[in-house]
């Protein structure tokens, strides 16, 4: 797997340094709607959101996607129904899967809020052909 | 997607906030933050919407009094609430570079209801372990004005300090010489920032300075925003009611047990002498409200955490005050019709290992922990003598935390003890 978009434009930071392959976690992805699509998985940094981030850490997390790893699904179910009831209208959709092999890599990054929080870092061919869809799940109904 | 309703306002930069900016919940943007304007309000946003067509995120702001978001971050009303009952909000949008797209005024009903936050909009306590930071930050009176008397100052800090002395006594069996630092105060409106230094001692068995983190994080929120919720009861009774107050406990006499030091025979009644005391140095910088600020914010700083800022534990305002008194006279009122208010003075002098935490060398007065085997008794302490303290045993005791050995006759209100009076 190359990585060369992931450090383009922050080099020296090396993002995957600490991280790692992971194919057998389910991990959750807010969205939108319910059906995934390639700009469901697009960085923070893809956005031109980058904003003046100093230090390596950050610039790699502006560069990773933000996912949630189910270690304890209703756990995770209430973090996500907590910031759904400050935000009902944004991306309301829980979707869960798994990252095929060569997907990229993943950082465990908890959060004040969400101590699930995971960095996933694309290699730079991926897809959302790279990913094993589960499940769906509207936070209003859960 | 909605359409906003479009309308003009004067002060283009009032809704948008330019200073101590803090996110309480983020996503891939942030979902609920707050932060002060230009002009010195408390700007509470959320995030509304994703606009994919667009390339923009649509958020809330809105502009609240101290005593309101006091009551937010101290989940006592909700996000909801506080949208329904002002009078107008920012709708404020950017594109996904941050730069401003549009603003406009809104009213809660003109959000359709897919976008309106829920009535249990409540901040979720925290999940994740605290640090050892802590920053008190004032606002409203002079301290808008980055400036507060410095009497109103020097008062908030000690009674700080000491109050934090309440969750250091709950701990002092074990090997730690906690140490309280002051660092640099910074403006906003006005801050005063402290670190705590555990200074972990030789040991067999390592003590998880984590899991004290944590409980000392626990102790001051429970502290500051759970204790004045139950207005109705004494503070015993509060403290006797209390689910927090028995998880306090629990997380306690884990710490002892993971290191193998015996759990304090009254560990109980010893954490809730020590929230008492603590409770009361928190009534005492609520006396200060006035002139100088109108609420005091007490705020930790998680550490080794991505992605953190500043998490408020609490708002003191000057109802603090108000409440404890209640609680107070309340308990002493039960004290009276239970019968248990009989105190009895020694009628000599006795020999007592103390550590003196909190003493004013003026007037002699101040409190201390006497340690008898494996307890620790928390008491008020009075020095009678006509030479001065200033650099005695007894301030030495409190900068340097050392037990000393003195002879004092003690106050007992039944088995209890309360004071000791010492003739120097």
């Amino acid at each position: 797997m190359e990585f060369k978009k992931l450090h383009n434009e922050i080099e020296p930071c090396d993002c995957i340094a600490s991280a790692a392959e992971d194919t057998t976690t389910i991990f959750v992805r807010k969205i939108n709607e319910p059906k995934i699509r390639e700009r469901d998985f697009r960085s923070v940094w893809e956005l031109g959101k980058a904003g003046n981030r100093i230090d390596c850490n950050a610039k790699c997390s502006a560069k990773g996607i933000s996912i949630s790893n189910v270690e304890d699904r209703n756990e995770l179910i209430k973090v996500f129904k907590n910031s759904f009831s400050f935000a009902p209208g944004f991306h309301p959709v829980m979707c869960f899967f798994k990252l095929n092999d060569g997907a990229g890599m993943v950082k465990s990054t908890p959060s004040r809020n969400n101590k699930y929080h995971v960095d996933f870092y694309k290699c730079d061919n991926f897809s959302i052909n790279n990913l094993t869809i589960s499940e769906y799940l509207q936070l209003e109904s859960a | 997607m909605f359409d906003a309703p479009k309308h003009k306002f004067l002060i283009k930069d009032f809704p948008l906030i330019k200073g101590n900016y803090t996110e309480l919940i983020t996503e891939d943007v942030p979902i609920l933050f707050y932060g002060n304007n230009s002009y010195g309000n408390i700007i509470l946003g959320s995030a509304v919407l994703e606009n994919e067509e667009e390339s923009f995120f649509r958020f809330i702001h809105v502009a609240v009094d101290n005593s309101i978001f006091g009551k937010f971050i101290n989940q006592e009303i909700s996000y909801r609430t506080i949208l329904e009952n002002s009078e107008f909000f920012f709708l404020v949008d950017k594109f996904y570079d941050d730069s401003i797209k549009e603003i406009n005024l809104c009213t809660f009903y003109d959000l359709p209801e897919k976008y309106q936050p829920k009535p249990d909009s409540l901040l979720a306590p925290n999940v994740i372990g605290k640090g050892l930071d802590y920053e008190i930050v004032m606002k409203g009176g002079l301290s808008d004005f980055h400036q507060i008397l410095p009497k109103d100052g020097n008062e908030v800090q000690q009674s700080f300090i000491d109050a934090i002395q309440g969750a250091f006594n709950t701990i002092k069996n074990l090997a730690f010489k906690p140490i309280v630092y002051q660092r640099p105060a910074l403006t906003g409106s006005f801050k005063l920032n402290f670190h705590i230094q555990l200074n972990e001692q030789d040991s067999l068995f390592p003590i998880d300075s984590g899991a004290v983190t944590n409980y000392i994080g626990d102790y001051l929120s429970f502290v500051i925003k759970d204790l004045p919720k139950d207005k109705s009861k004494s503070l015993e009774i509060s403290l006797n009611d209390s689910e927090k107050v028995k998880g306090l406990e629990t997380q306690l006499s884990n710490i002892y047990t993971q290191t193998y030091v015996p759990i304090p025979v009254e560990i109980g009644s010893l954490l809730k002498e020590n929230i008492k005391l603590s409770a009361e140095r928190f009534k005492e910088m609520s006396e200060q409200i006035g002139e100088s600020f109108s609420t005091i914010g007490v705020a930790n700083l998680p550490s080794g955490l991505a992605n953190d800022s500043p998490q408020l534990l609490g708002v003191i305002s000057s109802e603090y005050k108000d409440i404890l008194t209640e609680k107070l006279t309340d308990e002493l009122l039960l004290e009276v019709a239970q019968n248990t208010f009989v105190e009895k003075l020694d009628s000599d002098d006795k020999e007592y290992n103390i550590n003196i935490f909190h003493f004013n060398a003026k007037t002699g007065s101040g409190e201390a922990n006497i340690f008898e085997g494996d307890n620790v008794y928390p008491v008020t302490v009075k020095v009678k003598t006509k030479q001065s303290l200033f650099g005695s045993v007894y301030t030495k005791s409190m900068h340097e935390q050392l037990r000393i050995n003195v002879k004092a006759r003690a106050l007992k209100v039944g088995e209890k003890y309360k004071s000791l009076i010492i003739q120097d």
